[in-house]
């Protein structure tokens, strides 16, 4: 009673300060001063000791949430949230995407987190349609489509996702985009409800290489009022260094023409000495 | 049959049907991979064409190797989960195999109807084309399907789950595919051609995939089918090919010694469909099941497709006439006029 009634105090404090710099919002990147051991996350490599021993999140500005993990079947399961807002995340045994979901309803306020996470495991049979589809709360942001498995957002490439309030596209709502590398991007649904993210070209120090740089964090966040209640949503995702930066179309284009001029020089050979054995 | 409607014209047709369907297919399938048909379908499908109905069976097998028994092996444990779900992607596809058996080279692979297209253009281009390669080029090519099938497919991928190979040739025969660019590139999407600079193995892959695919286009405007020749798919198919229910049987005649104009007609070079006198069962390695020898052929029934013990295709002497006119007009006519 006592621990809700000063979480209570705490985000009315926030609620009446009229801005609230850190929406609810999923990160992998937990914060130095956390009791919990940060994981040992090696650059961008299939991580296959994940399904032992769980992965880190940590839900920022997460004080009085719910936390939930949603099995690609849509069957849910409650995740506890440490004192410090770390929360380890077990493998569930299916494979293919999951939906991490925090929510926090107050009076005046509801406030929605959503992350896909990508999971190893046996088949769900279930397609990621399902999961991306199912209605989470009010304002939902969703990928259209969430990146098919093994595909990747990644950097300077484009991803597209719709908002909606109560099933309804929320058209020339004003969204933000905030990436971990510091960018921070003012953006606008369409007459439609979609919104068309460039991700941007924000990484440092980028070495040559998928397994080479790791992924950082992209939230997407949105709020509107509506009937006297404050709908906010961020959705966060990892984004990759886009591989252009080491993969040359061009250089990949003319070595295809080489191929093809090589192709016909070779057949030429073969048929003057065919037409002089003749 | 109508005269104007021969098994060719009906197996172009198929081709473009199947060709648009697993090329563009996602939207009556849908887009995840779990919405896709099989994820082991017999022909070269690619799962990095974002829009494809279905993905072709290397996939899934090089990644078993790769990351379940390659990686169960070092653990020291999941061996057997990892063999269960490497016999579930083989039991798929033997599944869909033997409704069709090798007929998915001849008349389903998005690959070979493009080579086709290819031999095509370049017989309207008045191209000189080479009929049949020679017997003893044929001969050195054959034992490549197998080094694609064995070192690419399932040796380099076992090897990086291993630890002994780089895991940057988890998946070498992906890497190398004509299909994975052929296909992308016909949905608009530009990303599959690159040449890689992050390794020596991928730098080393991506240069064989762009000049194998140079080089295919190339000589498909003069000869028939050259990655075909050399594709792992064909030697799977091989592996397996006693349990298609389709099968190509000759029944031969003293005047097939003479004839020989089965094998002129097939596209993969294969003149054992003409020497090979005692066999019935002439459904060899190579065979796409094309159908061609059959059309070809000029005596009654001496070569014959069968879907198990029905034949659907038989040799027939007046087919092959107005089979053989229809081929010699098709051919005279060319874009720069009549030869």
């Amino acid at each position: 009673m006592r621990r809700s009634l000063f979480y209570s105090l705490i985000l009315m404090m926030i609620f009446i300060s009229g801005q609230l710099q850190a929406a609810l919002s999923w990160t992998t990147h937990i914060p130095e001063s956390s009791k919990v051991k940060k994981a040992e996350e090696k650059p961008a490599e299939h991580n296959h000791n994940e399904r032992k021993k769980g992965k880190l999140f940590f839900l920022q500005d997460g004080i009085g949430a719910e936390a939930e993990i949603w099995l690609p079947t849509l069957e849910r399961q409650r995740l506890e949230i440490s004192d410090t807002g770390v929360i380890k995340v077990m493998a569930t045994g299916f494979n293919n995407y999951h939906l991490l979901y925090a929510r926090r309803q107050l009076e005046g306020r509801d406030e929605m987190a959503l992350r896909y996470q990508y999971m190893r495991g046996k088949p769900s049979g279930e397609s990621p349609g399902l999961l991306v589809g199912n209605e989470k709360g009010a304002l939902d942001i969703t990928p259209s489509p969430l990146t098919r498995e093994h595909r990747r957002y990644q950097s300077n490439d484009t991803a597209v996702f719709t908002l909606t309030l109560n099933k309804e596209p929320l058209t020339l709502q004003p969204v933000i985009l905030i990436t971990s590398n510091g960018t921070e991007i003012n953006l606008q649904t369409d007459n439609k409800g979609q919104l068309t993210v460039t991700l941007p070209e924000d990484f440092s120090d980028i070495k040559s290489g998928r397994r080479k740089n790791r992924p950082a964090e992209f939230t997407l966040s949105s709020s509107i009022f509506k009937n006297d209640i404050k709908y906010q949503t961020t959705l966060n995702a990892d984004y990759h260094v886009n591989p252009s930066h080491w993969q040359s179309r061009t250089a990949g284009g003319v070595t295809i023409v080489i191929g093809f001029i090589g192709g016909l020089l070779v057949l030429r050979q073969v048929r003057s000495r065919e037409t002089e054995h003749a | 049959m109508p005269k104007y409607i021969n098994t060719s014209l009906l197996r172009k047709l198929v081709q473009l049907v199947s060709f648009l369907f697993l090329v563009y297919g996602s939207v009556i399938v849908g887009f995840y991979s779990v919405d896709k048909i099989s994820n082991a379908l017999p022909a070269l499908s690619c799962a990095y064409d974002m829009q494809t109905a279905d993905y072709c069976t290397l996939i899934p097998l090089q990644h078993r190797m790769n990351h379940g028994i390659g990686n169960a092996i070092v653990a020291g444990s999941g061996l057997l989960t990892a063999l269960m779900s490497t016999l579930i992607i083989l039991g798929t596809f033997l599944v869909m195999f033997v409704v069709l058996n090798k007929a998915f080279c001849g008349w389903i692979c998005p690959l070979g109807f493009f080579q086709e297209i290819l031999t095509i253009i370049g017989q309207k281009l008045g191209l000189q084309r080479i009929e049949s390669l020679p017997e003893k080029l044929v001969q050195r090519v054959r034992p490549f399907k197998w080094l694609m099938l064995a070192i690419l497919v399932f040796g380099l991928p076992l090897l990086a789950g291993l630890g002994v190979a780089s895991n940057d040739l988890g998946s070498p025969f992906c890497r190398i595919c004509p299909s994975r660019i052929l296909t992308s590139m016909m949905t608009g999407d530009t990303t599959q051609v690159y040449l890689d600079t992050s390794s020596s193995a991928y730098f080393f892959l991506s240069l064989i995939a762009n000049l194998l695919f140079g080089l295919m286009v190339a000589w498909g405007l003069f000869f028939r089918q050259p990655f075909c020749r050399i594709c792992p798919m064909l030697a799977l198919h091989a592996v397996f090919k006693k349990i298609g229910l389709v099968r190509l049987v000759k029944n031969a005649k003293p005047r097939c010694e003479k004839c020989g104009l089965c094998a002129k007609a097939c596209p993969m070079d294969i003149k054992e469909i003409h020497t090979d006198m005692t066999h019935k069962d002439v459904l060899f390695p190579d065979c796409t099941l094309c159908g061609r020898c059959v059309e070809f052929c000029p005596d009654k029934d001496v070569l014959q497709m069968k879907y198990a013990f029905i034949p659907i295709i038989s040799a027939d002497p007046q087919y092959f006439k107005r089979r053989k006119k229809s081929q010699t007009q098709w051919e005279k006519k060319t874009l720069l006029g009549k030869k």
